[in-house]
């Protein structure tokens, strides 16, 4: 086993494990009832102290927009355990691996984009049962924060592509070489 | 593709099989038959070198340029 089938490995699993913690993180806010309150203290004091005074019907709706960054997340998750997959049996440069690269530039794009929107929208809905005057709708976009890292993330998804497209293409001509 | 390998009429004039050659060159099959039916890329002058030598002839009776 190389180096990088070693980090195939851990990376894969790691990436299971923290799916299955974001899932938690996600729901247990908004679904507080079903889980235990032991649980509470891993979250911020202010989420849950705003979901414990929400009605259900805001929870759900939050729970519904918190779902939709969190099957983006999956998404993203389940492509790089593929792409993992393909690095552990040794397939670097192929044209799957681009296509799986590919696929996680456009997860990371959708997350970059959505997150500005996620917390507009958490902002609303948390204040919704608030009196007139004290809901609140904000938007921050701002360089240097959360924002810009995804895009920049994105960004280095859609060069490590391009570099296995172009690796994939040498690879292709080498095992034509006789 | 503008360059046409001979390989298979050198080895058809010297009844010699695919098996057999690539034992002779120390090349595997696989990569003579690349060669053989034309899908290579590129050929490495060690490789021409060992052929030219075990079929006795020029690079030039191996590979040949066409117009088309």
């Amino acid at each position: 086993m190389n180096t990088i089938q070693r980090y195939a490995k851990i990376l894969t699993s790691m990436s299971i494990v923290f799916a299955v913690l974001v899932v938690i993180g996600t729901c247990a806010p908004w679904l507080h009832e079903l889980f235990p309150a032991a649980l509470w203290k891993f979250f911020p004091s202010n989420t849950i102290q705003d979901a414990l005074l929400m009605p259900l019907s805001h929870r759900l709706m939050a729970l519904f927009v918190s779902c939709i960054s969190l099957a983006i997340l999956c998404r993203g998750i389940i492509v790089f355990n593929r792409l993992m997959q393909s690095f552990y049996q040794g397939e670097l440069f192929s044209q799957a691996t681009a296509q799986q690269l590919h696929t996680l530039s456009k997860v990371a794009l959708a997350w970059a984009v959505y997150t500005p929107i996620q917390s507009t929208l958490l902002g609303l809905i948390t204040t919704l049962h608030h009196g007139i005057g004290k809901k609140m709708i904000t938007l921050s976009i701002s360089f240097g924060t959360h924002d810009m890292i995804n895009l920049m993330v994105f960004g280095a998804f859609v060069l490590a592509t391009g570099l296995i497209q172009e690796g994939s293409k040498l690879k292709q001509e080498q095992d034509l070489t006789v | 593709m503008n360059i046409i390998v001979r390989l298979d009429e050198l080895m058809a004039r010297r009844k010699l099989r695919l098996n057999e050659l690539a034992q002779r060159v120390d090349l595997t099959e696989a990569n003579l038959s690349i060669l053989k039916t034309g899908k290579a890329k590129a050929i490495r002058f060690s490789t021409l070198q060992v052929l030219c030598k075990e079929l006795n002839c020029q690079p030039g009776d191996l590979l040949e340029y066409t117009n088309e």
